[in-house]
């Protein structure tokens, strides 16, 4: 399917892609940020009116970069794709949420819920990443061509020099030393196994509540 | 008496209904739009990211106009329209699913308990994750598939393989967990461990 309908040829021939709709990105953005962090001083009295114009220049230099612009489509396109599945994922979490009981342990398994709340906004916060690596691996010329010839140049030196069966038997080598050499830990205490299953799974029971309770 | 057979024939299956859809652009701008507006104005209002207090109108406007750039901006890229038109409808299913086995449960008066509920939720991330998956590898020519970075990974991988060095990376890693295994001793405490002369 080729989903090209008259609206968008019509928006794409009056330029709303890649000219109105990044001004606004933009502009909403670097004017928004300006006014919460007050970088000018809360007392000035025509701060507004900078804030505007630092941000209507910054928007239109932006412009200036076609390349930037669609890589910034991308960038977001993809972004959004993943808050999408997040927001489906919670949708149904917080539906299980409602027809199961939470599982109730001891201080050991808060410190594990805690531990794995914490994993999970790390990845979160993964998927800007990921954006930027689908943005760098679609857009052939603009700021993704940059990335992707680096990784290239880096995997194919490694690669045509020889470098990466070294680079291999030197990890295993360096693993074996470590391995060898470590100091004797104390016993731990056991761990119990099961936490490892349930903890991370309450965590994201969780992550609906967090996400009600903003105000 | 009225002839119902002359009266006009309405032509209202499914595919006509669909087409004129998106003839109008409904399928591939006006829900999309709406979807990303909606979502990405609702998640700037939660963080309160451009608004200098919480009563802040103009910080609200400011959020309005950003979702809009964002909206407008992200549907430029076509394969985002692919990617819901294949995502959407399946992970509503496994929402529908979902909803019907909370259906079922009403009957026996009692909740998931603790184990269950968390297979269910690693269950549920896997299945969304599934389908976004499928829905990314079904997208045209300008996909992620085809890019030079993704061959470059697989011209890496084929290189692994052929030079052996793949097989090799996998003989040492298995004798690297057999010394482990071996070297590393037992761990149970107690008279269970040792040769049994010994105990």
């Amino acid at each position: 399917m080729e989903p090209s309908s008259f609206i968008y040829n019509l928006f794409s021939q009056y330029g709303i892609f890649t000219i109105v709709a990044p001004f606004l990105l933009v502009f909403s953005l670097l004017y928004g940020s300006l006014r919460k962090i007050g970088l000018f001083g809360r007392d000035n009295p025509s701060k507004e009116k900078l804030y505007a114009i630092i941000s209507i220049v910054i928007a239109f230099y932006y412009l200036y970069s076609i390349s930037d612009v669609i890589f910034t489509s991308y960038f977001i396109s993809f972004f959004f794709f993943e808050i999408l599945i997040i927001f489906f994922i919670l949708m149904i979490i917080a539906l299980m949420a409602g027809i199961s009981e939470p599982y109730k342990g001891d201080d050991e398994f808060q410190k594990y819920k805690q531990s794995s709340h914490n994993v999970i906004v790390g990845l979160l916060t993964l998927t800007v990443l990921f954006a930027f690596l689908y943005a760098s691996s679609v857009d052939f010329e603009g700021f993704g061509a940059a990335a992707q010839n680096i990784m290239a140049e880096i995997m194919l030196a490694l690669i045509l020099s020889g470098l990466l069966p070294y680079l291999i038997i030197g990890g295993f080598v360096i693993a074996a030393l470590y391995w060898v050499y470590k100091k004797e830990e104390p016993p731990k205490k056991k761990r119990k196994k099961k936490y490892f299953f349930i903890a991370p799974a309450e965590a994201l029971y969780e992550l609906p509540d967090f996400t009600k309770s903003r105000k | 008496m009225t002839n119902l057979g002359r009266l006009p024939q309405m032509n209202f299956n499914p595919v006509n209904f669909n087409q004129l859809l998106s003839q109008y652009g409904f399928i591939d701008f006006v829900l999309p739009f709406l979807l990303i507006f909606s979502l990405v104005f609702m998640l700037l209002e939660l963080s309160n990211l451009l608004k200098a207090s919480p009563d802040d109108t103009v910080g609200r406007k400011l959020s309005a106009l950003f979702s809009l750039g964002f909206a407008l901006l992200s549907l430029y890229n076509q394969d985002l329209i692919i990617w819901l038109l294949s995502f959407i409808p399946k992970a509503t299913l496994a929402i529908i699913g979902f909803s019907l086995l909370a259906i079922a449960l009403v009957f026996t008066n009692k909740k998931i308990p603790g184990g269950l509920r968390a297979f269910f939720a690693f269950l549920v991330v896997g299945i969304i994750l599934w389908l976004a998956m499928n829905s990314l590898s079904i997208s045209g020519s300008s996909s992620a598939a085809s890019s030079p970075l993704v061959s470059l990974l697989l011209y890496q991988l084929d290189y692994l393989m052929q030079s052996g060095m793949l097989a090799l990376l996998v003989i040492f890693g298995l004798i690297f967990l057999v010394v482990i295994w071996v070297v590393g001793g037992d761990k149970k405490s107690g008279s269970s461990g040792g040769p049994i002369l010994s105990r």
